[in-house]
């Protein structure tokens, strides 16, 4: 290659700005995710940088992190590697990928281009299981937070993640069914007013995705059986197969947080220094192979 | 003797280095745009290390050579141990007293000698008459450095002009009537120190007068060469340029209540006022004594063809004096034809302000990245 490469070279100051940094991108699919990655990852920013898929000409929708991978590796001469959430498959409706347990099955939706996380959503590697107690003391509306919130607060969050797994069928069937469930919806419901309301809802909005709700169901029930019995090792797997954001706005409700309260999760990652260790070996390896 | 050809006109259009420090190899520079015209705003970027300030060197060694028949060495490595190379390219009009001709100089140092020959077609594209050489080498047997035998006859006759106007002192600030080349070089180790106080007199600035190069690092090392004195010169002189000087930093680097008050005629100084105090020119922030050093230097010294070479363009300066300085340069370079400027920067920000995709009328913007980890697009 020569020393100089002329400016003509390139397409835009974009193209110029990222040869200019010389690092290899990975690229994610918001700006919440690009926060996330960067606030665990801030000792490898001289190695990789994060990026939205949309900065990379790629519009929005599921497809635009592959979209963006393959523009920075063709277009741009920039190595990539995406990295999707697990609910890239919901989007997809690839419902046997998306509930599965068999983590080898799971692993066939990697690609060359995009990793998918094993967990649902970026948020849902910040309910560590240890840090619950911490995170009810600091955020409860009432405080001090009385202790036998704090520490039950493990267990409200498995009897939740088994709430919405209840309601799963109903999510993907309305999905299925191209019927949007606000983001709030059911956060305050109870386990059995939730149950109540999905089956009034398959009745009214999303009937005739009777095949969705039966497959759902089935693969719900092997997830199920599938579970650790250990409460913490269950959190984690449950973690998978349920809507993090509905999950977070239902624990916000149950234990009485204030508002975004998963924010302060980051926070306490951060005073552990812990990093997702799954997303940390795709990062690592990606800055290995290419970063400076 | 030697014929005299005074240059009118003198336009960069290109370098090429042969193993010269970092950049190993031959690396050709092209200061033209994609259509050959000269640029007059052209940004190097690349990582640390990668050779940008070698480019800058190397112009800056091209031209400092014009400034003299012979020297004890090239004072660059590669140089001087006749491995390197540099071939240093420009349109010239030359002027015999009756008739101007174009002409593609190339300054060539070192042993390698010529490193492109252009080709008839290439020089038609520039509208130039022919490729005339004025190669500096070391004399074999002598020791120093000099012209060789094998440079055109034209070429002499340039450099000869260019000796003959040494030392000419400019009349006025931004003096574009004169066409004779020179290069402003702003190396990162620039800024101003406080001038020794025992030599202060009313005394003709050291490096005023019309040279082929200038090199600003580090201001005030000596009364003689130091901007202290060239405000009291240009006071003494009483001719406008010191209310000029005074009136262009207060107006480009200064918005924050500070003045560059008139000259302190006790004590030889331009004194920095602010808040109803004063202090001296050398105890302003790192940032702000680079930006003064830029203006006054830039305004004092340049001729009707120069270039200006900025290493490291935005070290020590805010992002809001960082815009001011970028812009100010693609202002000059809008308002002074034959004027240009060669800036090195890590900066993405500022490579977005000179916005080198987009055309705009009077700036002609070029640029390149030094060795760039991953392979471009379109190469």
């Amino acid at each position: 290659m020569s020393n100089v490469v002329s400016f003509d070279a390139f397409d835009s100051v974009q193209q110029i700005g990222a040869h200019q940094m010389g690092l290899p991108r990975i690229v994610l699919e918001g700006q919440d995710d690009v926060k996330f990655f960067e606030n665990w990852f801030r000792d490898m920013a001289h190695t990789v940088v994060f990026v939205e898929a949309s900065e990379i000409g790629a519009g929005g929708g599921c497809t635009s992190v592959p979209t963006a991978v393959v523009h920075s590796r063709q277009t741009d001469n920039i190595p990539a590697i995406g990295i999707v959430d697990r609910d890239t498959l919901f989007r997809k409706k690839s419902w046997s990928l998306l509930f599965t347990h068999d983590e080898d099955a799971f692993r066939a939706v990697h690609s060359d281009e995009v990793f998918t996380a094993s967990l649902w959503e970026v948020e849902a590697y910040l309910l560590r299981p240890d840090l619950l107690p911490d995170w009810v003391a600091i955020r409860s509306h009432t405080l001090p937070a009385p202790a036998a919130l704090c520490e039950g607060a493990l267990q409200a969050a498995v009897e939740e993640c088994e709430a919405l797994l209840d309601a799963a069928p109903a999510f993907a069937a309305a999905h299925a069914h191209r019927v949007r469930a606000e983001e709030g919806w059911g956060a305050n419901l109870s386990h059995a007013e939730l149950g109540s309301q999905c089956a009034h809802w398959f009745a009214e909005a999303v009937g005739g995705q009777g095949g969705v709700v039966a497959a759902v169901t089935a693969l719900v029930v092997t997830v199920r059986a599938n579970a650790p019995a250990d409460l913490a090792q269950k959190l984690v797997y449950y973690l998978r197969y349920v809507d993090t954001k509905r999950l977070l706005m239902r624990l916000n409700s149950r234990l009485g947080m204030k508002g975004n309260a998963h924010w302060a999760l980051k926070t306490l990652m951060a005073r552990d220094g812990y990093k997702p260790q799954e997303l940390l070996a795709v990062v690592s390896a990606h800055a290995d192979a290419y970063g400076p | 003797m030697t014929s005299v050809l005074r240059p009118t006109r003198f336009n960069p259009l290109g370098l090429i280095l042969a193993d010269m420090g970092p950049l190993r190899g031959l690396t050709e520079i092209k200061l033209t745009d994609a259509s050959g015209r000269p640029t007059n705003l052209y940004l190097i970027m690349g990582p640390n290390g990668a050779g940008k300030t070698t480019v800058l060197e190397a112009i800056h060694l091209a031209y400092s050579l014009l400034d003299g028949r012979n020297c004890a060495s090239f004072g660059q490595d590669d140089l001087d141990r006749g491995n390197g190379g540099v071939q240093f390219d420009a349109l010239v009009a030359l002027d015999d007293g009756s008739r101007s001709r174009l002409h593609l100089l190339s300054i060539v140092l070192g042993d390698p000698g010529l490193l492109k020959r252009w080709t008839p077609d290439e020089l038609a594209l520039v509208d130039a008459a022919k490729q005339i050489i004025l190669h500096f080498a070391r004399a074999p047997g002598i020791g120093a450095i000099g012209r060789t035998q094998g440079c055109d006859s034209e070429a002499i006759a340039f450099a000869e002009a260019i000796l003959e106007r040494a030392d000419d002192p400019p009349r006025t600030l931004f003096e574009s009537a004169n066409g004779y080349p020179t290069v402003l070089y702003f190396p990162s180790d620039r800024g101003i120190r406080r001038p020794p106080e025992v030599d202060r007199s009313i005394t003709r600035p050291k490096g005023l007068g019309y040279r082929a190069a200038h090199r600003f690092d580090i201001d005030g090392t000596s009364w003689e060469s130091s901007l202290d004195n060239l405000f009291v010169w240009f006071a003494w002189l009483a001719d406008g340029r010191e209310d000029l000087c005074r009136e262009l930093v207060n107006q480009l680097v200064f918005r924050n209540g500070k003045t560059l008050g008139a000259i302190d005629r006790q004590r030889l100084l331009v004194p920095v006022e602010v808040n109803g105090a004063a202090h001296r020119l050398d105890q302003l922030s790192s940032g702000e004594r680079q930006f003064v050093q830029f203006v006054v230097r830039v305004a004092s010294h340049m001729t009707g063809s120069t270039l200006v070479l900025i290493d490291e363009t935005e070290q020590h300066l805010h992002v809001v004096m960082r815009r001011r300085l970028i812009n100010l340069i693609r202002q000059w370079a809008k308002d002074y034809e034959g004027v240009s400027f060669v800036m090195t920067s890590h900066q993405t920000e500022s490579m977005r302000l000179l916005a080198p995709k987009i055309e705009e009328p009077g700036l002609v913007k070029g640029g390149c990245l030094v060795k760039p980890r991953f392979a471009a697009p379109h190469v």
